[in-house]
């Protein structure tokens, strides 16, 4: 899959004025940002802020009601969805498959799957090959979500609250996980209302409340310009929810 | 294609291999049944027939499901596979699946064949192989329309859904009634044709032989409804690319 | 290594402040190697980036030097590291006195406070 503009310093997602309305609700309102490579950025908003519906937007999920997404340059469609590694808070495995039958699905349509990549994480999340999907407790299902989603070599990782209904031994070991597994040349953002645990990875935080951007900037800036930490900004901002 | 098939299998593997293991377990028992109680060929053969025809329905069904199903999966809307083909899997899944049920029903009857030299009318196969082709045209054509009118119930983004799908699928069936109407007042659609040679030849059907009335195949038709279902993939692809949200 | 981190300032900050007091206290030797980003991070499970910053600063700094092809070191220049402990204790002093003037302590009286302070530290370490 070509990237478009290798000869030039090229955002991996632009975000142009997105807006999204679905029936009777105006989701996500006129949200522009760019991410560029080697980031991990925080997409931070309380339950129903719309930082899912612009997780789902990005992935190719949910069409935007108005305004342009773009992946290295290409429109959101089946080319971008070879670039991005999304990880839902629903399950991305059928009921009806094992462990390894999730690992197959995934080799059969990604190119960049890294089979061995998968087994090792499979090891450390302490997941076996003949696991039935339908067995699996919650934190376990999670963490073979998790490790679906990281195994492949995407431009973009999206992870949807991969902290959530985890415990904090897994926790640490998901933290750990993202910061080994950091690329230079790939991204990841990830979604959470949970910061005080995670915020130490973000290069970078974007604040969704009601679904519009009310913040956008990296995190030691804003640390030495507010002498605040992200979790409390963030309470700040959320303060009337 | 072939991977996503595949996977449509996977995930109902157990039921269809159950679906075919019943069958053939009915066709079996009313086989012994008919020999038991020495019912009349006729019955026995009937009875058989409805049984493989039922079978073809859950398969349909099934497709259907697998469809839906599919559109909802957020497994199977994250690949990077062509919308088409998300479209097209299952009905050419439920096409390969119908053969082989054929097949079977094929073989079942060549053994009577053999077991009874006199049970089949003369011209059997030949016309038997009309109607089945035929049969199978129009369960395409059936299934591509379901496919559509499931697509549209999903792309909208309000409550009574199912209703919208079946409203869909009758609107279909008139449009398409009217058309052929109108320019092929003297024809059937596949589905007819099928069964044409029951109807007019009904007193023709004796352990002699049994003939077909009119065409065996219809081309004015054949040509409107393979228009129609050409125009339903694209809209069903065009929906489920811009409209259908998970 | 464990920093106890204060998500209220920066990061990279506090892990500069870390690793100078570390040299400072001869815990990391003149011409010692110093972990590799990666290393780093994955120990503190702090963002890449922010260790490379750190890194950054304590080379602009002359406090850390890289070997091309080899990685990072403590400077050899035992200079240097003394420059660095004494603007370390500076820092410290100044916080002290400015602590100390707003508690109404002068000049003297300071200077009197710290040596008594200190006289008993000794004579505490003295008996045991």
């Amino acid at each position: 899959m070509q990237k478009k503009g290798m000869y030039s310093v090229e955002d991996i997602l632009q975000i142009q004025q997105v807006s999204k309305k679905y029936w009777s609700k105006q989701a996500v309102r006129d949200i522009s940002f760019t991410l560029g490579p080697g980031k991990i950025i925080g997409l931070l908003g309380s339950n129903g802020s719309g930082k899912t519906t612009i997780m789902k937007m990005i992935a190719g999920l949910a069409q935007p009601t108005s305004g342009k997404i773009a992946v290295y340059g290409n429109p959101v469609g089946v080319e971008t969805k070879s670039l991005i590694s999304f990880m839902p808070d629903q399950p991305l495995t059928e009921s009806w498959m094992t462990v390894g039958d999730a690992l197959r699905f995934y080799s059969d349509f990604f190119a960049d799957f890294d089979q061995a990549k998968a087994e090792r994480m499979l090891d450390f999340m302490k997941l076996s090959l003949a696991d039935k999907v339908r067995s699996l407790s919650k934190g376990m299902s999670e963490r073979l979500q998790l490790t679906l989603a990281l195994s492949r070599k995407a431009s973009l990782y999206l992870l949807d609250e991969p902290l959530g209904g985890v415990d904090p031994v897994a926790r640490t070991r998901i933290l750990n996980a993202l910061v080994e597994f950091y690329e230079e040349d790939s991204s990841i953002l990830i979604s959470t209302h949970l910061v005080s645990d995670i915020e130490r990875i973000f290069d970078e935080v974007i604040m969704v409340k009601n679904g519009e951007m009310v913040m956008h900037g990296n995190v030691e800036e804003l640390r030495l310009q507010h002498g605040k930490s992200m979790d409390e900004l963030f309470r700040e901002v959320f303060a009337e929810c | 294609m072939l991977k996503l098939m595949k996977y449509d299998f996977r995930r109902n593997r157990d039921q269809i291999l159950g679906l075919y293991a019943v069958t053939l377990l009915l066709e079996a028992v009313i086989w012994i049944l008919a020999e038991v109680y020495h019912w009349e060929n006729l019955s026995m053969l009937v009875l058989q027939a409805v049984t493989y025809f039922s079978a073809a329905i859950f398969l349909v069904v099934l497709a259907c499901r697998t469809y839906s199903t599919n559109l909802k999966s957020y497994g199977r809307k994250l690949i990077p596979v062509k919308t088409l083909y998300t479209v097209l899997s299952p009905l050419l899944l439920n096409l390969i699946l119908l053969i082989v049920l054929i097949a079977l029903a094929v073989l079942h009857v060549a053994i009577y064949g053999f077991v009874y030299p006199d049970i089949l009318p003369k011209d059997f196969w030949y016309i038997s192989f009309i109607s089945v082709l035929n049969l199978l045209g129009a369960a395409m054509v059936f299934l591509i329309a379901l496919t559509f009118s499931i697509t549209v119930s999903h792309s909208l983004p309000f409550r009574s859904k199912v209703w919208i799908g079946i409203l869909t699928l009758f609107v279909l069936n008139l449009i398409l009634g009217l058309v052929e109407g109108q320019l092929f007042p003297d024809s059937g659609g596949w589905m007819e044709l099928a069964f044409r040679y029951n109807f007019t030849s009904g007193e023709y059907l004796n352990a002699n032989g049994i003939e077909a009335a009119g065409k065996a195949f219809d081309i004015g038709p054949a040509l409107i409804e393979t228009v129609f279902c050409l125009i339903l993939l694209y809209a069903s692809t065009w929906l489920v690319k811009k409209k259908v949200e998970i | 290594m464990t920093i106890e981190f204060d998500n209220n300032l920066p990061i990279y900050i506090q892990i500069m402040n870390y690793i100078k007091g570390e040299i400072v206290t001869g815990k990391l030797k003149p011409g010692d190697k110093i972990p590799s980003v990666r290393e780093l991070a994955s120990d503190l499970q702090i963002n890449p980036n922010t260790v490379q910053r750190t890194f950054q600063e304590l080379e602009r700094e002359t406090i850390v030097e890289t070997r091309r092809g080899m990685g990072r070191y403590v400077t050899s220049e035992e200079g240097r590291i003394m420059t660095i402990k004494k603007e370390m204790a500076k820092d410290v002093l100044d916080r002290f006195i400015r602590g100390m003037r707003e508690l109404g302590f002068q000049g003297e009286d300071i200077v009197a406070a710290v040596a008594e302070s200190v006289g008993h530290e000794d004579a505490e370490k003295g008996d045991v």
